[in-house]
Parts: structure tokens; sequence; C-alpha cells
């Protein structure tokens, strides 16, 4: 939320507060007025039937008048809907926002699975090339154990290789609800050990 | 309640609404505060409706309107 937005929603929030703050200013002042009133008529002992106000026009009721109230009870009716609206309208586009964020992150996900299967391919010929020349032909000269050890370790480490590639090529932990990749593990077993022949 | 300490009051929170208003904006500076809109509101809400109730709250004004009329 940007300092623009701030300022809008504290204006709006002023805007909220001046017509509360106006309506109890004006319910106050009549109240003060109808003290006095109040205050004149016990001093001066003037009494009235109740049969005489209910004689009395709407005009001679002064504040108590029935529009004033009308206009009290529109005001709050106004503002109770605008609240209503605020609230239902910023739940809406909050809901909307989390859904158009999550439809982005699956995409993004979906879109992993495939740039990982292009690594796993990657790997694999990368395992084809360095294990291509370890195939001994039949009749070839006999291996001595320093070039058994040699060959062996070599081994070791593209078998290793592999294995540590593919465990790391794997979706994260928030995108593995929302992505099942295929081809997790090696398409074929590790290059075995040069045995001596016998 | 006097009308200085009314004063006092009203320009510590008005210094809250700033720190609200531009506190998010200063997060480079090191300044960690929150940009929750509902207390942004609440906060401008609350400023508004007490400077109009200034009258009624402030000793003067409580003066100046009394039943008597005497003020």
């Amino acid at each position: 939320m940007d300092l623009a937005e701030r300022i809008f929603i504290f204006l709006l929030g002023c805007g909220a507060g001046f017509i509360l703050g106006y309506i109890v200013a004006h319910l106050r002042t009549i109240e003060r007025k109808l003290d006095r009133v109040d205050h004149h008529v016990l001093h001066h002992e003037v009494i009235v039937s109740e049969d005489e106000v209910k004689v009395k026009s709407k005009d001679e009721k002064g504040v108590f008048s029935w529009s004033w109230l009308t206009f009290t009870n529109v005001a709050m009716s106004l503002m109770l809907i605008l609240v209503a609206y605020a609230a239902f309208s910023a739940q809406a586009a909050l809901n909307a926002v989390e859904k158009n964020t999550q439809s982005d992150f699956v995409s993004v996900c979906q879109a992993g699975a495939e740039i990982r299967e292009v690594q796993r391919q990657t790997v694999d010929a990368i395992y084809q090339l360095a294990t291509q020349s370890l195939e001994r032909p039949p009749g070839s000269k006999p291996l001595t154990d320093v070039e058994l050890q040699q060959y062996n370790a070599y081994i070791d480490r593209v078998n290793f290789f592999r294995t540590d590639m593919y465990q790391k090529i794997a979706p994260t932990e928030a995108c593995e609800p929302y992505v099942t990749d295929e081809n997790v593990v090696p398409p074929t077993p590790g290059f075995p050990h040069i045995k001596r022949k016998p | 309640m006097k009308s200085w300490q009314f004063n006092v009051l009203f320009v510590i929170g008005a210094g809250g609404a700033v720190v609200l208003l531009f506190g998010p904006s200063l997060a480079k500076l090191g300044v960690v505060v929150s940009d929750n809109p509902l207390t942004i509101a609440g906060v401008g809400a609350i400023l508004t409706f007490v400077l109009q109730q200034k009258k009624f709250l402030t000793k003067n004004g409580d003066e100046e309107g009394g039943p008597d009329g005497s003020g």
C-alpha cells in the first residue's frame, strides 16, 4: 500500500468521522437547547398538558420536528450501508487478489516442471558422455591394480554426480502440492564397478 | 478538560496519524510501521470526530453553553 492509498484511506476515515461528529454535535446542541427550555419552563412554572402538545403542529415542535429525525435516520442508514459496502468490497477484492496470486503461483510451478525435465535430460546426456568411454571391449589389455582403483573411483564419482543431481532437481516445498514431476529417478542403474578378470 | 490539554492531546494524535501515514514509506531507513487500512481510517475518523466535539469536551465550551444560558 503506497502513500497515495494511505492518504486516501485516511481521508475516507476523516469523512466518516466528520459525518458522525456532525450528527453528534447537532444532537448535543439540541440537548442543550432542550435543557434551556426545560429550565425556563420549570422556573416560570409553565405547564402544558399532553392534549395541548398533541394538538400542536409539527413546526411548533421545534428541533424535534419529524424532518430532522428522518434526516438523522437516513444519514445513519447511509453510513451503515457505506461501511457494509466498503467491508464487502474490500473482502471481495482481497479474495480476487489471493485467487490471482494463487493461480500465478501454480503456473510458475507448472513451468518449473518443464524446466526440471530439461535439466534431467541434460544430466543424463552428461552421464552418457562420461560413461561411454568406460566400456572395455573383449580381449583388451588387463588393468593394473592402480588403474582399476582409478577407474572405479571415477565410476563412483560419475554415479554420485547423477544421483545427486536428480535429488537436487526437485520442486520446492511450496510447489510440491501443485505439481508432480515425472522421471524423478535415473532411468538406468548406476554404472557397475570394473572387476578383475579371473 | 481545559482547552490547552485538549490541544496537546490532539497534537499527539495528529502526530500519530502522521507516523501512520508516512512511516511505512520510511522502511529503507529502518522504520517499521504497519500500514493497516482500518487503523489509518480509524485514526482519521477519531481525530475528525474529536475535533468537532471540542466545544463540548473543553471546559470553555461547557461554560459557554450552560443550561441557563449564562455561560
